[in-house]
């Protein structure tokens, strides 16, 4: 043959079949016209035969690009058959999916949540260039003045841009309703030293930062403009309310950019000059060098580090005065700044307000990951056990001139199939429960707090990759036991000598399962114990039947007067509703962790030199005590004959009365803060604060006396709070319906969501052990079974020979409890060396708590004998007989 | 549409309906004509289809395999050569190639 017509014919052979006979034809013809144009083959020159040769060559290129068609014809089979496979399947195909979906959901979901809280950078220009600054030892974020910020704003070179900015609650008003939202007042630079871009309008700058009020411009959050306008396009130029005050809507972020508090999304932003015509009792926020109020995030020198950007820093603090006491309360040459502030990394924002839930989501990130684990294994146990019903397949495959190669590439689409199916319902299961965790957050903060929840490009590409691992795991776990087979021996639908080394594998991968639940169940028993412990901790008020409702009547442009006007209004209105026993106010949320703290002088009382006299200042209403079930230990309650023009009173606590009264009656006695003030009467302490915390000495003050804006509705109902709840909501929202209400809840949940943190961890970590436990009992029986199935004509044998059915039972159930011991003890050992990592995130409870060690490896093997009990009994009911004819 | 597939569909037009006849006139090697035809037929630029068999048997050779514009291509050849301004098409000379025959 020709040279060139050989090589045709041998690169025809990387063409696709269906396709070589024309591709050969084609190229061989055009060959034959060539020559048919030459010469014949004997006279032609050898630069012609070259140059025949040369141009079948090109061949090679041409059948290389056919053969993308070939693997594409290839993958198109393989799928084809990998869903008739599952669909044949479909129990199988079911539990492995499930199984999936839950394990790359759970993943998913608190992946994007700890991405956004711990992980990421924010969205801006260079994030590795930001600063943050904090101060003292507990590393609290530095709060400056507006004067200070001013001062420090182009002092230090190496920190050129410096921007504030300060979080907020506000009252949108648009129309009728109006909701509590979350805002940051910000400086004019704040966008353009973050380098952030609109999604639509623009932003605010220095220029509309300038003079105060003059500017009622405002940029919302992507999440507002979506949520609350309907992603309204002619959203820009529109005029809203804000805190009773008309803004115009400049622009609106985009919708990655949610602020520079890291995992929480703020709704509105304006401008600093702003804030003293609109928040509340800031008139004078601008001209007082000592109100604190402002976090600073700062944009380094391109060359600068934060050490150098600190030696920078510490300078210009001592020449603005910074560390000296002032001499007066307003001494305009002082600035509040302490002297002692650090340089942090700021790429990934502010993050106080979130701090408490990362631990709790790396724990859970932790446990997720075990719990896919254990999902995986099983689900390569279910493939290895069906891999045995495919031994007969498979050999006819090879002895028919499959390759090894070409029955990888079907285990393994097969095993990506089943993983991307059980990844797309993952993404599902995963968008419900990050719905979950952000909507039973704590809503209770003074600030209101929106997680992020929203699930974007990099969860779904950590989502991608692990779909795409846990399917090449699942492809390759059983090619090797299926590629190892003897063809021979499996064309005969025998078993090779496969079964003992499978059985080693599914053995280990049991033991592996009952390890890692072991870990996760005791990490859920722990939590369980700490959380029954938070919640049983007596908080000295009786919080069934009580019902709360919030008001910032500040923010609805509400001045004393026109205040108490609207509490005597509510208070008359909800006292005639029915199922209300009473109605009290004070001025703190209950369980919100925000106090206002003080000090005050006690007469008759001396401090010992250097003793610190911290009070928790409470405001409250006629009726509080009673209506909040705390018992009064002396003396009196507040009462409607407490008015500003009688006499100055305050109530006081256990604490308070212990400390600074030892063994004496303190009614009567007075404390002086500004002026004198009688004590009426002491109340046994609560833990309204935080659940956690011990009560401290408080000073309850009549709210006749001292008028307070934010105030909380208390409302005790005759029978149950639930169903008082949406009478109370409806009427208070009547009176006033510009006026935004929040809080509106029972104050059982709200102490409730108090322990947010640990109820996610603990809820999260019983469901996944729950989930833990149920697949290793799935994956106990799904193995023991297949062992009874492999092994009927060995129990035929011994049942021939006399075996009790006793000792049949015994021989399997004996088998699944051994792997469940091992695994147990692993499990145990791997727990008593993983626990630690719970310290500080239990309370009440040991991370080695005995009771939870004994009881979770004893409630497992309870699972794991039901799980062995079902194969052993169908081993028993085996008929000798037919047991011995099976093979 | 790169200029080398506008080159290419140029020739198709001009009457050089052949794989070696495009590489011919094009000057482009074999490697690339070949796969961007294949391209150029899965789009429906191109049509191929074998040369009758009376045309094959008179020469007499095996039939050929060749190719024309459909609609689409004369289309996105129009578009092409808007852009890359190509000349009209011309009918191929029809040149026999070298000769060893002196």
């Amino acid at each position: 043959m020709k040279p060139h017509l050989r090589l045709i014919a041998l690169l025809g052979l990387i063409v696709p079949r269906h396709l070589r006979a024309d591709w050969r034809q084609e190229w061989e013809t055009e060959f034959a016209y060539r020559e048919s144009q030459l010469d014949a083959w004997e006279r032609l020159e050898w630069r012609d035969k070259l140059d025949l040769f040369r141009r079948s060559t090109s061949a090679f290129w041409d059948a290389l690009w056919l053969y993308r068609k070939r693997l594409e014809a290839g993958m198109i089979l393989d799928l084809r058959y990998g869903v008739r496979m599952l669909l044949r399947h479909k129990g199988f195909t079911a539990a492995a999916i499930v199984t999936l979906a839950l394990g790359i959901g759970a993943n998913t979901a608190i992946f994007t949540l700890l991405d956004k809280i711990v992980v990421r950078a924010l969205p801006v220009d260079e994030p590795e260039r930001l600063a943050t600054f904090v101060t003292g030892e507990g590393r609290n974020p530095l709060i400056v003045s507006y004067a200070a910020y001013t001062a420090l704003r182009d002092r230090v070179p190496l920190i050129p841009a410096i921007a504030a900015c300060s979080q907020w609650p506000f009252a949108l008003a648009d129309g009728a309703a109006a909701d509590r939202i979350s805002g940051a007042v910000v400086s004019g630079n704040y966008f353009s030293l973050l380098g952030v871009r609109p999604a639509i309008g623009r932003f605010f700058g220095v220029d509309d930062d300038r003079t105060p009020g003059a500017q009622a411009v405002v940029v919302l959050g992507h999440s507002l403009w979506r949520r609350r306008f309907a992603s309204d396009p002619a959203i820009v130029g529109r005029a809203i309310t804000l805190n009773a005050r008309p803004f115009t809507v400049i622009g609106v972020t985009s919708p990655e950019f949610t602020g520079t508090t890291r995992g929480t999304a703020t709704d509105i932003y304006l401008p600093i000059m702003m804030a003293p015509s609109t928040l509340p009792g800031f008139d004078a926020v601008l001209e007082r060098p000592n109100w604190g109020w402002l976090r600073l995030i700062g944009r380094l020198a391109p060359d600068a580090t934060r050490a150098q950007a600190q030696a920078a820093l510490a300078p210009v603090l001592a020449e603005l005065g910074i560390g000296r006491k002032p001499a007066a309360k307003n001494d305009p040459t002082i600035l509040a700044v302490p002297a002692d502030v650090l340089v942090l990394d700021g790429s990934r924002g502010y993050g106080e307000e979130v701090e408490s839930l990362a631990r709790p989501l790396q724990l859970l990130m932790g446990a997720v990951g075990f719990v896919l684990l254990i999902a995986c294994a099983n689900v390569a146990n279910l493939l290895l056990a069906r891999a045995v019903t495919r031994r007969q397949e498979i050999a006819i495959r090879l002895a028919a001139g499959a390759s090894s190669g070409r029955i990888l590439r079907q285990l393994l689409t097969e095993g990506i199939l089943l993983a991307g199916l059980g990844g797309a319902a993952g993404v599902f299961v995963a968008s419900r429960l990050t719905r979950i965790l952000t909507g039973i957050q704590q809503q209770l903060t003074f600030v209101p707090h929106t997680l992020d929840g929203t699930i974007d490009a990099r969860p779904l590409t950590f989502t991608l990759a692990v779909t795409v691992l846990t399917g090449i795991a699942f492809g390759l776990a059983p090619a090797r036991q299926l590629l190892s087979t003897d063809v021979v021996c499996g064309l005969k639908g025998g078993r090779g000598g496969i079964v003992a080394r499978r059985l080693t594998l599914r053995s280990l991968l049991i033991v592996g399962q009952v390890a890692l639940s072991i870990v996760v169940l005791v990490g859920a028993g722990l939590c369980v114990k700490s959380l029954r412990a938070l919640q049983a901790i007596d908080t000295g008020l009786q919080p069934s039947r009580v019902v709360t409702a919030s008001f910032e009547l500040g923010l609805g442009g509400y001045d004393q007067e026109r205040g108490r006007r609207f509490v005597e209004v509510v208070t008359r209105r909800v006292e005639a509703l029915p199922g209300v026993e009473r109605v009290a106010w004070g001025d703190i949320v209950a369980f919100s962790d925000f106090f206002s703290i003080g000090g005050a002088t006690i007469e008759g009382y001396r401090p010992a030199p250097g003793e610190r006299m911290p009070f928790d200042f409470t405001t409250v209403g006629p009726d509080y005590f009673r209506t909040l079930g705390v018992p009064l230990a002396s003396g009196r309650e507040f009462t409607s004959s407490d008015t500003p023009n009688s006499p100055p009173v305050v109530i006081i606590n256990e604490a308070a009365a212990r400390r600074y009264w030892p063994g004496r009656d303190p009614v009567g006695s007075h404390i002086s803060r500004g002026r004198s003030a009688v004590v009426i009467g002491v109340v046994r302490n609560s833990r309204v604060k935080k659940v956690t915390d011990e009560a401290k000495p408080a000073i309850y003050l009549p709210l006749a006396q001292n008028y307070s804006a934010n105030l909380t509705l208390h409302v005790r109902a005759t029978t149950d709070a639930r169903s008082v709840l949406p009478r109370v909501r409806h009427e208070v929202q009547a009176i006033d319906p510009s006026l935004a209400v929040y809080n509106v809840q029972t104050l059982e949940a709200l102490k409730d969501g108090s322990l947010y943190a640990e109820r996610l961890s603990t809820m999260l970590l019983t469901l996944f052990g729950a989930l833990a436990i149920a697949l290793v009992a799935i994956g106990l029986y799904g193995m023991l079974s297949y062992a009874v199935a492999e092994r009927t004509r060995e129990i035929g044998i011994r049942l021939a020979l006399g075996a009790t059915r006793g000792d049949l039972m015994s021989m399997v159930i004996r088998r699944g409890l051994v792997l469940t011991i091992v695994g147990s003890i692993a499990g145990v050992a791997g727990a008593l060396a993983i626990v630690r990592v719970l310290r500080g995130l239990l309370f009440g409870v040991s991370p080695t708590d005995p009771q939870v060690f004994v009881v979770v490896p004893i409630g497992l093997a309870g699972v794991a004998l039901l799980a062995c009990w079902i194969p052993a009994r169908r081993a028993t009911r085996l008929n000798p007989l037919a047991a011995l004819r099976h093979e | 549409m790169t200029y080398v597939t506008a080159t290419i569909l140029q020739a198709v037009a001009s009457g050089y309906r052949y794989g070696f006849d495009v590489i011919d006139a094009t000057g482009l090697p074999g490697g690339t004509v070949y796969p961007a035809l294949r391209r150029l037929e899965d789009a429906g630029i191109l049509s191929a289809s074998w040369e009758k068999e009376r045309v094959a048997r008179a020469e007499p050779r095996p039939p050929r395999r060749y190719y024309e514009l459909t609609r689409a291509g004369r289309v996105a050849l129009a578009d092409a050569a808007r852009r890359y301004r190509l000349a009209e098409p011309a009918p191929p000379a029809r040149a026999r190639p070298r000769s060893s025959r002196t």
